[in-house]
């Protein structure tokens, strides 16, 4: 097949299963060169109006819980729905195929078409079919599949993998696909709008509807007490293949199956507004074929009657169903908002972020699922901001399955030759020892950083040398274009020593808080943690500082599951004591907090976790509860009329932030104060912890990072100086490198303002 | 309910509908259905199954150009489908259409144009009502039918594409 672009002498079919070295690298290389507009423009369309459209929907959170159980109770109970579900169909005069694996299905349906004497199908978009690769079966028995969802249409001629589960073709430009069908059609049209396409399309398939004696649909829900089929598009393709052709078989994987027809309401409501953020997609059906409607005949042939067979396939399911982590997978109803949300997603799609079948964060479980485990290697894209939790209509936590993957894959991981000189060196847990050295380091930074602090010019000398930096970039992988943060000699805790000697001015207070010292807080930025304390004390808080934190983000984040346990179990330890004499626990660096708040709950005591979430607090949303719970004035303790001569600021907040609900706290506050607060419209920064800093994903993280330092100074122009805040380091370290802006934390900013 | 028309009326309108709000007469009904279709058109009539088939006299004596039971051929051909619709739904601007041999969701595939035509008591606040409300629960437990909004869209070859790859315009006569 020719090559698409003379640049890149890759398809994406080439690099689509990532269980091959390299593949991931080069379909970045790829995505990045090729896909990447046509991706970021559709995909953040899509995002804009997803949130959008939820917002309208006044009880979308229980929505969502009512979907969340619903899957969960099918899943739990699948094995009787799927029978109860075979005696319906029967019933009805349809057939019923249990499939094992893929080949079986392909199998099935290849031997129904034969009978039928079928020289043409009609296919709906089914992501199922891509997966069991239905269409070599039917090309292989001599019959012609025409796929009727446009997308398909397009990756048929284009001979590519979906790039993205709703939309399987948004990698591909109006132009690359105008290109595309003037080279494989003999066409003199010009096909220069998104009309002349679609029109060109619909001449071809129009005359394929009416002919067609085999329709082959997918299903988005079925229902087991009538066997009916929820199916939800745009196009009007799958009203045609449903109900033209007379027999039709409709492919779906066995997770689809839940109790009852009535049930599909929730999913009705929930779908298109969390896919593509219309209210309803044009056409929503619900069928439960064979379809009570006389059969037709357009081409003068003699009528047949109508015929229905449902295949369901296993495929890998039934075992994902039994695996604690993977089963979640399973309560996936395939809406795409975790895609479109993900801002390394927006960048490549699903070419590099995604395998042979399933895209995204969420993709990694599907290929490892029902393939084999290194097939969902480009997990390793997902960085953890968890952007993609709080937008799943069945909130699944997509960033703890990959980090489940990931341990997984490290178990497999064969060390390389310098890695023994580590392994005694670090303290990792032993499950986890088989990493990569590249992982090991980014799992330890607390205690290498640690080190590194004990003599601060030396390792801030050191690790920024050209020679060393090449040698970590040699053995480390670490981009050799990146500098790590810096050791301060002069700590958070030698600065608030100082501090405490001052006098504060105070009011009698029973609040307590200790600030959670986490590394950067305590080595790279005390400023922030100064001013968390400054500021904190002006309302009479007593503020304690903890021991330097080791919490185990950095663990986490490269899924050494067993090392963040242990981590956790000691941090969460710490803080117990603290919380049981009423201290309240204040955490600067906003991907920690999440930690404590949400992934500590797969690690420690239930009874501790509940403590620690309800205990631990974002520092200005700390201030706005201080505020609201004591009914203090802003005028009393901040100079608002300073804030008034210089009102604008912009404000990136930190992707895992906005997931747990804390960004708006320090939006509202410094609107109350009086700033006009221009925030980014960025899902994530690119950085996201340690994954900008590893060589293979520098030009992905830096391509992400494009779009902030864009916002960045845009908002400059109107002002040269004006004050950009950040509340996570890494966001602070990526906009220092890529826009060669200094931020400060917001309460740093108040801190200046304090009367 | 007047809420309920006014609200279905804005947002049909939002995603590629046209609205028209008719008085309950035969006359309304015919004057409604004539300025919409060209002389020329190849119209087909579904079954009438969820209004008062009264209605449709005038329109009926009128039309020359209406197929009542089309042959395959001339469904394939067909310009206009007109069906009724069971319910409509005012926070999607949807109208609720069954798949049965009364051909309502037939004829609003084949056609070019689909003119449906729902009666104001059916409009309700959104989708789970037809699942939970009576008279709509009879029809949606049992039967097959279909959420209709707006024209068939498409984004796949790039910009919104709307009414060129399946039915390319709806328009909605509701009767007060």
């Amino acid at each position: 097949m020719k090559k698409e672009n003379l640049n890149i002498e890759i398809t994406p079919r080439e690099v689509a299963d990532k269980s091959i070295a390299g593949n991931l690298q080069k379909a970045i290389a790829m995505a990045l060169d090729v896909e990447s507009a046509a991706v970021k423009e559709n995909t953040k369309s899509f995002n804009t109006n997803r949130y959008k459209a939820t917002s309208k929907i006044s009880d979308y959170e229980e929505l969502k819980s009512r979907a969340r159980k619903l899957k969960e109770e099918s899943i739990e109970n699948l094995p009787k729905l799927i029978e109860q579900l075979e005696t319906v169909i029967k019933a009805r005069g349809g057939k019923f195929f249990l499939a094992s694996s893929g080949e079986e299905a392909s199998e099935y349906i290849t031997n129904i078409c034969k009978q039928h004497n079928t020289k043409l199908v009609v296919k709906a978009k089914s992501i199922t079919s891509e997966e069991i690769k239905l269409n070599h079966f039917l090309e292989d028995a001599g019959i012609e599949i025409a796929e009727t969802d446009l997308a398909e249409f397009i990756l048929q001629v284009s001979d590519e993998q979906p790039s993205h589960i709703v939309a399987p073709a948004i990698h591909r430009s109006k132009e690359r696909i105008s290109e595309l069908f003037k080279e494989k059609f003999d066409t003199v049209l010009p096909l220069e709008t998104g009309e002349d396409l679609t029109k060109f399309a619909r001449d071809i398939l129009r005359e394929k509807f009416l002919t067609a004696e085999v329709g082959i649909s997918g299903a988005n829900v079925i229902a087991a007490d009538t066997g009916s089929l929820l199916l939800v598009e745009s196009e009007g393709n799958i009203r045609m293949v449903t109900q033209a052709p007379p027999v039709h078989i409709a492919l779906a994987g066995v997770e689809k199956v839940i109790p009852k027809r009535e049930d599909f309401r929730n999913f009705i409501e929930l779908l298109a507004p969390s896919a593509t953020g219309q209210a309803l997609t044009s056409y929503t059906h619900i069928i439960s074929p064979p379809l009570q409607l006389e059969p037709f005949s357009f081409d003068g042939r003699e009528k047949k009657e109508r015929e229905f067979h449902l295949v369901l396939i296993d495929n890998g399911r039934m075992k994902m169903r039994e695996d604690e982590v993977l089963k979640e997978a399973l309560y996936c109803i395939r809406c795409s908002a975790c895609m479109n949300v993900c801002a390394n997603f927006q960048a490549v799609g699903g070419h590099a972020f995604g395998g042979e079948t399933y895209p995204g964060g969420i993709g990694g479980s599907w290929e490892a699922g029902t393939g084999i485990l290194e097939k969902g290697k480009f997990s390793d894209l997902c960085t953890g901001c968890s952007r993609c939790v709080t937008e799943c209509p069945v909130k699944i936590d997509i960033p703890w399955l990959n980090e489940n993957l990931r341990n997984r894959l490290n178990k497999k991981n064969i060390p390389e030759a310098l890695s023994f000189v580590f392994k005694g060196l670090l303290p990792t847990a032993e499950e986890d020892k088989s990493a990569s050295l590249q992982k090991q380091f980014f799992a330890n930074y607390n205690f290498i950083a640690k080190w590194g602090s004990r003599f601060p010019a030396l390792a801030n000398t050191f690790s920024n040398l050209t020679i060393s930096k090449k040698l970590a970039e040699k053995i480390l992988q670490v981009d050799a274009r990146r500098n790590l943060p810096k050791f301060s000699s002069n700590t958070l805790a030698k600065q608030f020593s100082k501090l405490n000697s001052k006098n504060v001015t105070s009011k009698k207070t029973k609040r307590k808080v200790l600030l959670f010292a986490d590394l950067f807080t305590y080595y790279s930025r005390p400023s922030a943690g100064v001013a968390v304390a400054n500021v904190l004390k002006k309302f009479g808080v007593d503020v304690t500082i903890s021991n330097v934190g080791n919490e185990g983000r950095d663990s986490l984040s490269q899924g050494f599951l067993a090392t963040t346990k242990k981590r956790a179990i000691e941090t969460s330890n710490y803080l117990q004591k603290y919380i049981d004499n009423d201290f309240d626990i204040i955490v600067v660096e906003p991907s920690i907090l999440a930690l404590f708040r949400k992934d500590y709950k797969h690690f420690i005591d239930e009874n501790i976790f509940n403590k620690l979430q309800k205990k631990s607090f974002e520092p200005i949303e700390y201030l706005a509860k201080i505020f609201e719970e004591s009914n203090l004035n802003m005028e009393d303790y901040f100079t608002i009329d300073e804030i008034k001569k210089r009102p604008k600021i912009f404000f990136h907040s930190h992707c895992q932030q906005r997931s747990i609900d804390v960004a708006k706290p320090t939006e509202d506050f410094l609107s109350r104060l009086g700033f006009e607060v221009n925030t980014s419209s960025v899902e994530c920064c690119g950085m996201a912890g340690s994954f900008g800093y590893k060589k293979q994903y520098y030009d992905l993280s830096v391509r992400v990072g494009e779009e902030l330092v864009d916002q960045i100074e845009d908002s400059k122009k109107e002002d040269i100086d004006m004050v950009v805040l950040s509340s996570g380091v890494s966001c602070h370290e990526q906009i220092n490198d890529l826009a060669k802006t200094k931020t400060i934390h917001p309460m740093e900013l108040l801190e200046q303002f304090l009367k | 309910m007047k809420n309920l028309v006014e609200q279905f009326k804005t947002v049909a309108i939002s995603v590629d509908t046209t609205v028209d709000i008719i008085e309950r007469t035969p006359h309304s009904l015919n004057i409604a259905l004539q300025k919409t279709i060209s002389k020329n058109d190849s119209v087909v009539l579904s079954e009438i199954e969820h209004l008062d088939v009264e209605l449709f006299e005038i329109f009926k004596n009128e039309s020359k150009n209406i197929i009542i039971n089309p042959t395959n051929k001339q469904l394939a051909n067909a310009k206009v489908g007109i069906t009724d619709a069971f319910a409509a739904v005012a926070s999607t601007g949807s109208v609720c259409v069954t798949i049965t041999n009364s051909m309502a969701g037939t004829f609003s595939l084949f056609t070019t144009k689909h003119i449906a035509i729902v009666d104001s008591k059916n409009i309700v606040q959104r989708p789970r009502e037809v699942f939970q409300l009576e008279p709509f629960k009879t029809i949606t437990s049992k039967q097959d039918f279909l959420f209709i909004s707006g024209s068939s869209a498409t984004a796949d070859m790039g910009p919104l594409v709307r009414g060129v790859h399946g039915p390319a315009k709806l328009h909605v006569i509701i009767i007060a």
